[in-house]
């Protein structure tokens, strides 16, 4: 059962990365064509990220967009989450709350950075507000498909065995929809850390996005292009590094059964 | 008594699909209940069980119930040992104690080798017997069974109702439904049949307790004296086959 794929030299020579090298080269190809104020070359801006590493001020920048984006994202996953659950429950609660994703999901963020900066003011909680109530409506709606779309079969198994509330919620409802939610919070880390820097940019003095509007300020392209570089770099860590390995473990079982591509199993 | 169910009516919206049926399964016998797909054994099995409540009538059954359904209906999720364990985590007992239990009644149904497998990793047989040591553990009083073994071949289907007959307390009585007459007669005390819009028993027929099952040509010696009584036929609607010859005797 644990055959080994058969060994690709070209792929492990290159890690899948050939994507990226090829943007780089691209990159650089239109940087030599180009003012280095419009766009800087790729080394500059490796020099840049290098220097902004070495200061450890800019490491608090980065914790707290971090801490923003990861705060946001855990509370508007876990209230979507239970929305999703409660409505994919009941169908009168799903009558009453469908249209209210529908309005949720069509509200601009940006229109969401407005009303929490007048609700809560500049600082932390209107980031982290704003980042939440971003990622709400699609974990919900992913939920409640994940629930609708369950094997009812199971249930009536569960309640025959005279199973209780958690022990549905957890063995029963919950695994069923991992499947649905998370393709959803994969790309909604991504929009939570968008949204973070967003309204760092806008509203706040410290984070990521505060450093970037300061390098739009300055008009230094290449201290701009390393703070980008660092928010993909970041979105990228958090879901090869934390969410899809979360996933992959998640659903184990279902790579189970699956004959090995390499045939003798 | 461990089930006894007397005028049951049931039905699904306006649609009447059980029209008050009396059946008792005293501890310690196997009761088969049989009639073609769509007859309403499924739903007589979830009155019995105590899923569906009834329109009309009295249920009175044990509060300690098992299942077994046509297909295992494990959790992909779990791995085997887990799966077996599931009602024993209902009833509240603990993961250890849980684990060590369902080890042992896997290793006597022939699976202590795939304990830590995911129930994709098994054959069809493999996981019904999952589902056979889940249902045992509960020690259940009463057992119901929704066509257990139907989707089994013959020495599969008679290896697990030859487990079905050792495993069982002496005590717990046992609703099976099925449309497969041959399953039936392995292992029953009592055949009934159910047939009708909506459903009666039209046919109960006791066949003696058998301490084991009943071997392949002895079950379908018995299906073949089924069929040719008109009742049958009928609720298998057979009735242009049926040979109208000698009814069954001891019949009601
Ligand atoms: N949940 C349900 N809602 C409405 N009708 C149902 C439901 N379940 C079963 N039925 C109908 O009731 C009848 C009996 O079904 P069932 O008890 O499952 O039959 P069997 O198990 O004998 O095949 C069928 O005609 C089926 O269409
Ligand atoms: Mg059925």
């Amino acid at each position: 059962m644990s055959a080994r794929p058969p060994w690709r030299p070209l792929h492990a020579l290159t890690g899948g990365s050939v994507g990226v090298l090829l943007a780089v080269a691209a990159w650089e190809m239109a940087a030599c064509a180009l003012n280095p104020l419009i766009l800087p070359p790729p080394r500059a801006v490796l020099a840049e990220l290098m220097s902004l590493l070495a200061d450890p001020a800019n490491w608090t920048s980065i914790a707290a967009t971090l801490q923003r984006t990861l705060l946001g994202f855990l509370a508007g996953a876990g209230v979507g989450l239970a929305c999703g659950l409660a409505v994919g429950a009941s169908l009168a609660l799903d009558k009453l709350i469908d249209p209210l994703t529908t309005l949720l999901m069509a509200m601009p963020p940006i229109a969401w950075v407005v009303l929490a900066l007048i609700w809560f003011g500049i600082g932390n909680s209107a980031a982290v507000f704003t980042v939440a109530v971003a990622v709400v409506p699609i974990v919900a709606v992913a939920a409640r498909a994940g629930l609708v779309a369950r094997d009812r079969a199971l249930d009536q198994m569960a309640a025959l065995f005279g199973a209780g509330p958690l022990v549905r919620l957890l063995e029963v409802r919950l695994p069923q929809i991992v499947t649905h939610v998370a393709p959803a919070a994969i790309t909604e880390l991504a929009v939570a850390m968008k949204v973070a820097v967003m309204i760092e940019l806008l509203a706040l003095a410290d984070g990521l996005g505060a450093a970037l509007a300061r390098a739009r300020v300055n008009l230094d392209s290449a201290t701009a292009f390393a703070w980008i570089a660092l928010v993909l770099a970041l979105v990228l860590g958090l879901d090869r590094g934390l969410l899809r390995p979360l996933h992959a473990r998640l659903e184990r079982w279902r790579a189970a059964g699956i004959p090995s591509p390499g045939g003798a199993a | 008594m461990s089930l006894a169910m007397t005028g049951i009516r049931a039905a699904y919206g306006l649609r009447e699909i059980l029209g008050g049926i009396d059946l008792a399964v005293p501890g310690g016998t196997i009761v088969a209940v049989i009639g073609r797909s769509g007859s309403g054994k499924s739903t007589l099995l979830q009155v019995a069980a105590g899923l569906l409540a009834p329109t009309a009538g009295e249920v009175a059954q044990e509060d300690r119930i098992a299942c077994v359904f046509q297909e295992p209906r494990l959790l992909p999720w779990r791995r085997v040992v887990d799966n077996a364990g599931f009602g024993l985590k209902c009833l509240g007992v603990g993961r250890r104690e849980r684990r060590r239990r369902a080890a042992a009644m896997l290793a006597r149904l022939g699976l202590g080798d795939v304990l830590d497998a995911w129930p994709a990793e098994l054959s069809g047989g493999m996981r019904q017997r999952v589902a056979l040591a889940r249902a045992f553990l509960v020690e259940p009083r009463l057992l119901v069974l929704d066509e257990p073994f139907s989707a089994l071949d013959p020495g599969l289907r008679f290896e697990l109702l030859a487990i079905l007959r050792s495993e069982l307390s002496s005590d717990c009585a046992v609703l099976m439904v099925t449309h497969d007459i041959a399953e039936a007669a392995t292992v029953a005390d009592r055949i009934v049949v159910l047939d009708g819009e909506p459903a009666t028993v039209t046919l109960a027929h006791p066949l003696g307790r058998a301490r084991q099952p009943r071997a392949p040509h002895e079950a379908h010696q018995i299906a073949a004296q089924l069929f040719a009584d008109r009742r049958v036929a009928a609720a298998f609607a057979l009735q242009a086959c049926a040979a109208d010859i000698v009814p069954l005797r001891a019949s009601r």
